[in-house]
C-alpha cells in the first residue's frame, strides 16, 4: 500500500479524535520540550566556561591544593597547604615565569549605602589582571605600594559595580565588605559570561589585606601563573611540581598535595562537570519521554480495539499482516513526531524563557534538537509496536463479526 | 471447476459442546455460474463463504480453488488471493468510515499496489451507478448506496470469483432488487458469484443452489 496513503489515513484519524490525539501526544510534547530546555542549559553554561577560559590565553596555569593520595578534582579552598612562600619560591626558582598572583578568594557580603549584594571577593597580586587577560575600565588597578601597605583598596567587577549601584562617577566612594570599609579604586571592563562561571561578579582586593585583614587565611586558595610566550608548559609545568615537592618533602608524586593545572586541564574539569549536570538533567527529561511513550501505547491499544471492525475489512480485501503492522506503527509514529515536533518548539520557547528571565545563559544545539526528535520517533516505534503488533495478529473473520 | 471442495470441517468449541459448522462439505462450482446457498439460520453458510472466500482456513478438508490447494497456505499468501481472485460483499456493507466512498473503492487496488487506482474506482461507480455521489461517506449514504459502494469494491481487481452474504438483507424489496440486477449483470459478463440468501425470489433467479442443513450440503 502507498506510503502516502498510510500518512493520509494516519493522520484522518487523528484529526478525528483531536482531544485525544493532544492528550496521548502530551507526555511526548513535555519530554522534548524539557530535553531541549535541559539540554539548552548544559549547552549554554558549557559554552560560557569555554568563553572565559578562551578569554584568559592559553600559557595560564593555575595552581590548586589537593588532599594528598586523593586523585581527581577537588574544590580546593578547605585544604591548607599552599602558602605565599610557594607563590614567591615559583618566582624565583623557575624558569619561563611571566608572571605569579597568589590568590586567596572567598564569597563574601558587600554592601554600599542600602545596596547588597554577594560576591566572590579575591585577594591577588597586581600582576592578577596581567595574568588574566582583564582590563580596568575605571580608575585603575590597585597598587603594588596598597598591596605591601595593607591598604583597603578594591577593584569591583563590572557586575557587582552595577549591583551596588556604582559607575565611573563614584570611584572613591567606599564600600563595606564584611563590615570592613574599601575605598572603590576602579572597575574592571566586563568580561562576558554569566551565572556562576563569570568573573564580573567579583570584587579584587590586595591579597594581603584579603587573607589578614578579611578572611584571616594564612593559606592560599590557588597560585595562579603566566608562562613567557613561547615557553614550553610541560616543561614549566614540571618544574612548579619538582619544586612544590622539594618544599612540601614529597618524596612520591602520588602524595602531591597540590595539582598544576593548564588550559586543558580546566577546560576538562569544566566539560566534566557541565557533561554530568547535563546528563542528569537529560535524564530526567528521558524519562518523562517514556512516560509518554506510555501514553501512546495505551491509546494506540485502545485505537486498536475501536478498529478492529475496520482491520477485518482490510484484512477481507487482501491487506496482509504486514499492512496493519505498519499502518498503525506509522500511526503512532506520526503522533510521536507531531508531539516531538510540537515538544520541540515548546522547548525551545522555553529555552528562550529561561534566558532571557534567569542569570542562566542558555544555547539551543541543533543536535539536541534531533535527538530529542530522533528519541521521540524511537518511542514513538516501540511503544506503538505492541498495539500495531497486535491489531497485526487479529484473525479477519473475527474482526469482521466484531460487535 | 472454479471452485472445488472436498469433505471440508470446521469446528467450534464452545465450553464442554463442539459445534460442527461445516460437516463434510463438498461442493463444485464452474467459473461463470450464478450459485445461490440457503438453509436455515446456523446451518453454516456464512462459514462456507468464509472459507471459500479465504478468510478462513478449515480443520479438515481440501479446497482448491482455480485447480490450487489453498486450504492450508500461510495467511499472507491467503490474503494475496482475497485481494487479487475474491470480492466480499457483505449484508452489513463493511464500508471503512471518514472515508469517500472513491477512497473505499480504491482501497483493494492499493492493497495490490495497483497504479492509476483513482481511475479505475471512478469507473467503478459509475458502473454501479454512483458517478455523482464519489466524494461521499459511507455514513452520508442510504443503504442501497452503500451496498452498491461495495459492489464496486468487489470489482475493481477485476476478481474471477465475487462472494456476497446476504448482500439484500439489510435492504428493502426495490433497492435488493437493484443490487441482484446488478450482480445479474455482472455474471453474465463471465464472473462467477455466490450469494448466500434467505430470499427464494433470488434463489430462483440463481442457476443452481445449493441447500445447507446442520453443517452439510442436502441438495
Ligand atoms: N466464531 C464462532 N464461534 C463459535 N461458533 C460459531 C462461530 N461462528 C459461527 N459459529 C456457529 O457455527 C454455526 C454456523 O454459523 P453460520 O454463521 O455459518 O450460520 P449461517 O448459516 O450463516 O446463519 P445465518 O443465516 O443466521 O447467517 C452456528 O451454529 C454458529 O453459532
Ligand atoms: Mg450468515
Amino acid at each position: 500500500m502507498l506510503f502516502l496513503t498510510i500518512i493520509k489515513v494516519a493522520l484522518k484519524s487523528l484529526v478525528a479524535n483531536k482531544l485525544r490525539s493532544f492528550l496521548a501526544m502530551l507526555g511526548i510534547i513535555i519530554g522534548v520540550g524539557s530535553v531541549i530546555a535541559m539540554l539548552s542549559i548544559g549547552a549554554g553554561a558549557q559554552k560560557d566556561i569555554m568563553n572565559r577560559i578562551s578569554m584568559m590565553g592559553t600559557n595560564l596555569l593555575s595552581i590548586r591544593p589537593m588532599q594528598s593520595a586523593e586523585r581527581g578534582v577537588s574544590t580546593g579552598s578547605s585544604r591548607q597547604n599552599l602558602t605565599l612562600e610557594d607563590a614567591e619560591a615559583i618566582v624565583e626558582r623557575v624558569d619561563s615565569i611571566d608572571a605569579v598572583s597568589p590568590v586567596a578568594s572567598s564569597n563574601a557580603q558587600l554592601k554600599y549605602f542600602n545596596k547588597n549584594t554577594r560576591a566572590s571577593v579575591i585577594g591577588c597580586a597586581v600582576t592578577y589582571p596581567y595574568i588574566g587577560n582583564f582590563e580596568v575600565e575605571h580608575g585603575r588597578f590597585f597598587r603594588e605600594s596598597e598591596e605591601e601597605s595593607m591598604a583597603r583598596v578594591v577593584v569591583l567587577g563590572s557586575e557587582t559595580a552595577s549591583e551596588l549601584g556604582i559607575s565611573g562617577k563614584q570611584l572613591g566612594e567606599r564600600i563595606q565588605i564584611r563590615g570592613i570599609s574599601f575605598e572603590v579604586v576602579g572597575i574592571m571592563k566586563e568580561k562576558g559570561g554569566a551565572g556562576r562561571f563569570s568573573q564580573d561578579d567579583s570584587a579584587l582586593v590586595p591579597y594581603s589585606v584579603a587573607m589578614r585583614i578579611l578572611f584571616g587565611m594564612d593559606y592560599l586558595s590557588n597560585i595562579d601563573v603566566r608562562a613567557v610566550d613561547g615557553a614550553d608548559l610541560t616543561e614549566v609545568e614540571t618544574d612548579i611540581a619538582t619544586l612544590l615537592r622539594s618544599r612540601h618533602k614529597i618524596s612520591d608524586p602520588e602524595n602531591d598535595d597540590f595539582r598544576v593545572f593548564n588550559q586543558a586541564d580546566i577546560i576538562q574539569t569544566a566539560t566534566e562537570v557541565t557533561d554530568t549536570f547535563t546528563m542528569l538533567l537529560g535524564g530526567i527529561a528521558a524519562i518523562s519521554l517514556l512516560v509518554g511513550g506510555i501514553g501512546i501505547m495505551n491509546i494506540m491499544l485502545v485505537t486498536v480495539t475501536e478498529r478492529t471492525k475496520e482491520i477485518g475489512i482490510r484484512k477481507a480485501i487482501g491487506a496482509r499482516d504486514r499492512d496493519i503492522l505498519k499502518q498503525f506503527l506509522i500511526e503512532s509514529l506520526i503522533m510521536s513526531g507531531v508531539g516531538g515536533a510540537l515538544g520541540a518548539a515548546a522547548g525551545i520557547a522555553t529555552s528562550e524563557i529561561i534566558s532571557s528571565a534567569s542569570t542562566f545563559s542558555t544555547s539551543v544545539s541543533p543536535g539536541s534538537v534531533a535527538l530529542a526528535l530522533a528519541f521521540s520517533a524511537a518511542v514513538g516505534v516501540f511503544f506503538g509496536y505492541y498495539p500495531a503488533a497486535r491489531a497485526a495478529r487479529l484473525d479477519p473473520i473475527d474482526c469482521l463479526y466484531y460487535e | 471447476m472454479l471452485i472445488t471442495t472436498e469433505n471440508l470441517v470446521k469446528k467450534y468449541t464452545m465450553g464442554e459442546s463442539e459445534i460442527r459448522a461445516l460437516d463434510g462439505v463438498s461442493v463444485s462450482i464452474a467459473e461463470g455460474e450464478m450459485t445461490a446457498v440457503v438453509g436455515a439460520s446456523g446451518s453454516g453458510k456464512s462459514t462456507l463463504m468464509n472459507m471459500l472466500g479465504c478468510l478462513d482456513r478449515p480443520d479438515s478438508g481440501e479446497y482448491f480453488l482455480n485447480g490450487e490447494n489453498v486450504s492450508r497456505l500461510p495467511k499472507d499468501r491467503l490474503a494475496g488471493i482475497r485481494n487479487r481472485y475474491i470480492g466480499f460483499i457483505f449484508q452489513s456493507f463493511n464500508l471503512l468510515p471518514r472515508m469517500s466512498a472513491l477512497e473505499n473503492v480504491e482501497l483493494p487496488m492499493q492493497y495490490a499496489g495497483k497504479k492509476d487506482a483513482r481511475g479505475v474506482a471512478e469507473r467503478a461507480l459509475e458502473i454501479v451507478g454512483l458517478a455523482g455521489r464519489m466524494r461521499h461517506e459511507p455514513g452520508k449514504m442510504s443503504g442501497g448506496e452503500r451496498q452498491r459502494v461495495a459492489v464496486a469494491r468487489a470489482l475493481v481487481n477485476d476478481p474471477a470469483l465475487i462472494l456476497a452474504d446476504e448482500p439484500t438483507g439489510n435492504l428493502d424489496s426495490k433497492t435488493g432488487e437493484e443490487i441482484m440486477s446488478l450482480l445479474e449483470s455482472l455474471n453474465a459478463q463471465g464472473r462467477t458469484i455466490v450469494i448466500v440468501t434467505h430470499d427464494a425470489d433470488i434463489a430462483a433467479r440463481c442457476g443452481r443452489s445449493i441447500r445447507m442443513k446442520d453443517g452439510r450440503v442436502v441438495s
